[in-house]
């Protein structure tokens, strides 16, 4: 009778879990669900790859969660300006790239400002975690999930402080990478077609020009040469429009061609009180606060065309994003350690809390300050390593479970989790 | 004959022929303590217009208000955020002896009830409606039968609210019974089983309420829910409480109290308020809502779980009908 009652309080527990699982995620793409159902098929199938992707997916669900009734609540965040710090709210490792220069300079930088808005510092820092943590646990044999909690917080606080150095295998291989492939113009070639000496795009649309294309073209003093559009890249936004947009300043001889991808940009998924005009401020803003170097590898911009809001992101072989997955590969290979994951931890904490620290508040005051004031009052460091190791760990089985659940959806009821019905 | 004030189902209707017109707006000022986000002081509350055609037993209705067309965090509206009107009822009708049957985008008749005897929704919704626990309209079917003080009301209707399509194959059934104690006072009942959202999520509800709608105005209501806005573990308590008074012509005072609790207190609500009308039609309201919430999520700093607001707010409103 016992074991019937605890499968019955199983079986109820998981449908709840279901029910709040889907409608969360249904919240999030409905505007998928209306304007393309199988980019929004694809966006789950890529969910479902494995748990990472997930998580990358899952954002409003993890803050939906975390502000539900009864939840934990944080010791820190006790002063009212903790919370009105402008962040990036999804700083999970794939949103990190590494930037070199032809000039040999080199930082790192968040390449994804779609969630930034103002709210609290310590959800991006439990983000980074949840993020790091995700990676470890497909790495077989790395005990490592408490010392990336205490690496990611030890350089968070040093990265606030400014005292930390950018350093480490997976970074060395990163900027390496980059150093070679933005030499070689990897992506560049990879993307195009040399034909009658001319480079074209593979998957060329031409003569068709999208309005948000030719809208960007014409604020700038670029010459447009091709266009293509992109399906299958991101994964929280992978059903957006996007283009790729070949274009030059007006050489014959093709040296200066160059890529950009112009993409379709959403709502904040996270902190709803709008503090901006659009989307377009809000991006803007962010890349001005946030980002350490405005250096035009980024080609960045924002604009509104057709009703919607647009940004450009750069598509230069010297920029080069974490991937889990050749992590994942150098792990098997016996080219990184647990070091390297704890060096890894600690360089994307310290360089989180180094946007922080330059970061401002909704009334313009300078956030590291009061982050490290929150910090003390909250009980410091060790408080801070003791509370995110605790929140990890729900988070970290939250998300296995939940994964679990999801891709059980997708496998009985389809792409679409039988939504269509 | 002229026509009298229409728009419930709840009441019997004096006149059965009739048409009459209605609309409403009102503008509040308002000064939010703790200032987070964009300070918003000014806000339309409420903008709606609405119908009511009656004749030979039949009757139609249908009522629309103003909203942004973006939501709260959304930066994404119509041609900017601009204000669109909402359609939130439009319900066909017959009545017969002593029974009615209502079709289309019906009123939910627990949140009407609760609107027509607070009397203020323009200041505040009731709160069913206010934590997401009831839709003030849904797409279905009602049958009601009403006999000397009795009331009762039994309607089968989508489950996803006035603002989505169904998802899932399952009804929201719900009765809601009245007993009219006198001309003033009476006694609501409510029981709803239903479904929410693709995973058909339970939406379970009990509730009772007292309340008077005489000059000294007093309501005490309790509902009690399995299951909100699709999560099926969430099962909320809600209560709300008010007396209002008109203690000389032309002004009103107010105080109400709501609660909302899930395995412990989550919020209290508290508003408090005076107005002066100095005319039928125009009013003038001095309020404030102070708001005190025991679990603000994880990210709630101390400073942010007591929320005041103090307001401004002034109405209009006009009703105009014809007898054929």
């Amino acid at each position: 009778m016992k074991t019937f009652l605890l499968f019955l309080m199983t079986a109820c527990q998981i449908e709840d879990r279901t029910g709040f699982l889907q409608e969360q995620l249904w919240l999030d793409n409905r505007k998928w669900w209306y304007r393309d159902r199988d980019l929004l098929g694809g966006k789950f199938q890529k969910m479902a790859d494995d748990p990472y992707n997930f998580m990358r997916g899952t954002l409003r669900l993890h803050w939906m969660d975390n502000n539900r009734p009864g939840r934990e609540a944080s010791s820190f965040l006790r002063l009212s300006a903790s919370s009105e710090i402008l962040v990036f709210a999804d700083p999970h490792p794939e949103n990190w790239a590494v930037l070199t220069t032809e000039r040999g300079d080199r930082w790192l930088e968040m390449n994804d400002l779609d969630s930034a808005e103002f709210g609290a510092w310590h959800f991006d820092l439990r983000r980074l975690v949840l993020g790091l943590q995700t990676i470890a646990m497909d790495l077989e044999g790395c005990d490592c999930m408490d010392s990336i909690v205490a690496q990611t917080v030890l350089g968070y606080e040093h990265g606030l402080r400014n005292d930390w150095v950018f350093e480490g295998n997976i970074w060395g291989d990163l900027k390496a990478e980059a150093d070679e492939e933005g030499e070689e113009r990897k992506r560049f070639f990879k993307q195009t077609d040399a034909i009658d000496g001319e480079n074209r795009l593979k998957d060329s649309i031409w003569p068709s020009v999208p309005i948000p294309v030719s809208d960007w073209i014409s604020q700038t003093h670029f010459r447009l040469l091709d266009v293509a559009r992109v399906y299958g890249t991101g994964v929280s936004s992978f059903p957006a429009i996007r283009y790729l947009v070949l274009f030059d300043e007006g050489s014959e001889e093709g040296q200066d061609d160059r890529l950009v991808q112009i993409r379709e940009v959403g709502d904040p998924l996270v902190f709803d009180r709008k503090s901006f005009q659009n989307n377009v401020s809000r991006i803007r803003f962010s890349q001005e606060v946030l980002w350490e170097s405005s250096a035009n590898v980024w080609m960045h911009d924002s604009f509104v065309a057709e009703g919607l809001e647009w940004k450009t992101i750069s598509y230069s072989s010297w920029l080069q994003d974490i991937e889990h997955g050749k992590i994942e590969e150098g792990w098997v290979e016996g080219e990184y350690r647990s070091d390297d994951i704890d060096v890894l931890s600690y360089v994307l904490g310290a360089a989180l809390g180094a946007r922080h620290r330059e970061s401002e508040t909704r009334q313009g005051h300078r956030a590291g300050d009061i982050i490290l004031q929150d910090l003390e009052a909250g009980g410091g460091v060790s408080a801070l390593v003791s509370e995110i190791f605790s929140f990890s760990l729900r988070d970290r089985e939250q998300l296995f479970a939940d994964y679990t659940l999801f891709v059980d959806l997708i496998e009985e009821h389809g792409p679409l989790m039988g939504w269509e019905r | 004959m002229s026509c009298q004030l229409l728009f419930s189902f709840l009441t019997p209707q004096l006149d059965p022929n009739c048409f009459v017109l209605d609309g409403a707006a009102a503008i509040r000022y308002s000064q939010e303590l703790p200032m987070d986000g964009i300070h918003r002081r000014f806000s339309l509350p409420q903008a709606r217009f609405q119908g009511d055609s009656r004749q030979n037993g039949w009757m139609f209705q249908w009522r629309a208000d103003v909203i942004p067309s973006a939501a709260d965090g959304s930066y994404i509206g119509i041609a900017g955020e601009a204000m669109v009107w909402q359609l939130n009822r439009v319900q066909i009708g017959w009545n017969g002896q002593n029974f009615m049957v209502l079709a289309g985008l019906i009123d939910d008749p627990w949140v009407f009830s609760q609107n027509a005897t607070w009397g203020n929704r323009n200041l505040g919704l009731g709160v069913a409606e206010n934590n997401g626990m009831l839709n003030r309209a849904d797409t279905g079917v009602a049958f009601q039968y009403q006999r000397n003080r009795f009331l009762m009301q039994f309607r089968m209707v989508s489950g996803e609210g006035e603002l989505y399509q169904e998802r899932n194959t399952g009804f929201n059934s719900q009765f809601f019974g009245r007993f009219n104690i006198d001309d003033n006072h009476a006694v609501d009942v409510m029981a709803q089983e239903g479904s929410r959202g693709f995973s058909s999520a339970q939406e379970h509800r009990i509730g009772a309420r007292i309340s008077s709608s005489g000059v000294l105005g007093y309501g005490l209501e309790v509902l009690k829910g399995w299951g909100l806005q699709g999560d099926s573990s969430l099962h909320p308590l809600v209560f709300s409480s008010w007396v209002r008074h008109q203690p000389a012509k032309g002004w009103s005072g107010l105080l109400r109290m709501d609660g909302i609790l899930y395995e412990e207190p989550y919020r209290i609500d508290g508003l408090l308020g005076a107005g002066w009308s100095f005319s039928r039609s125009a009013q003038l309201y001095l309020h404030t809502l102070q708001s005190y919430s025991f679990d603000g999520g994880y990210q709630a700093t101390d400073a942010q779980r007591w929320q005041q607001t103090y307001f401004l707010q002034f109405q209009v409103q006009y009703q105009r009908g014809w007898t054929p």
